[in-house]
């Protein structure tokens, strides 16, 4: 998924804190929901996974160091929801993960995050450097 | 002091723990209901465990965690749990992530109390 060209309507940076992601959530779907045509299975995807990317960002990231920032970024269309969320950390590299759906690993408690991502959003992608991701939402015209 | 994230009853010898938040997605929320949940365990009588959803509009992966602990102890302790009234929308994120093979999920209280009267239905 290329990110050049995005046009963000709305960008913010804040200290590691989730209670800060939470309010950027609840704005985020508020702003789906004005426009009306996203579905309550789509809304709920993209809470999930910005949830999760925020999470991420903050514990896994940042280490929940309030001194670094989070960076985020939203663009909302009544076609597509996209997010940009960008952490202070080292990076990962999400390819490395273990399968958390592989039966060896099943029953690990952690792990879930990234795959919930993948599979709630129709798009994602990681940069580089493994500290920030892009992930959209295309919204099903046949809803 | 911690909030009551749950409702606890007993139909018979079956523990039922109905969960009151709405969104499991805050560390203390989730810690909070995550050990009322472990705590039932303690009690040697409460060995059939039904915990109801139907509540919950929202969960995320740390609450998932949550309840794999639990079912690990559940285990220890030789205790019987299942899940009921799961959210269509949560349950994709049981089936995605194959927790749906892990615990024995019913829709509503009922089917779980009844399943319950079948010998070995709980994972």
């Amino acid at each position: 998924m290329s990110t050049a060209g995005l046009n963000w309507t709305y960008e913010t940076s804040f200290p590691s804190s989730i209670e800060h992601a939470h309010a950027l959530i609840e704005e985020s779907l508020a702003e789906l929901r004005q426009l009306a045509c996203w579905s309550d299975r789509e809304v709920f995807a993209v809470q999930l996974a910005l949830e999760e990317s925020f999470i991420n960002a903050i514990t896994h990231g940042n280490k929940s160091d309030k001194g670094k920032m989070v960076h985020f970024a939203r663009q909302v269309t009544p076609e597509v929801a996209r997010f940009r969320i960008e952490d202070e950390g080292p990076g990962f590299e999400p390819a490395n993960l273990p399968d958390p759906t592989d039966p060896r690993f099943i029953d690990i408690a952690s792990g879930r995050g990234v795959l919930l991502i993948r599979s709630f959003m129709s798009n994602v992608d990681y940069n580089e450097k493994g500290n920030a991701v892009v992930m959209e939402k295309v919204r099903n015209k046949e809803q | 002091m911690s909030t009551q994230r749950i409702d606890v009853k007993k139909v018979a010898d079956i523990t039922i723990a109905v969960c009151r938040d709405m969104k499991l997605n805050d560390d203390l929320v989730i810690q909070e209901w995550g050990d009322q949940l472990l705590a039932l365990l303690d009690d040697k009588s409460c060995r059939k465990v039904l915990i109801n959803f139907e509540r919950v509009l929202f969960m995320s992966s740390s609450a998932l965690r949550a309840i794999i602990t639990l079912n690990k102890k559940a285990k220890d302790v030789a205790a019987l749990l299942i899940l009921c009234g799961i959210d269509d929308n949560i349950m994709e994120a049981f089936r995605i992530t194959r927790l749906d093979t892990v615990f024995t999920i019913k829709k509503t209280e009922d089917d779980g109390i009844r399943s319950f009267t079948v010998a070995g239905d709980a994972k």
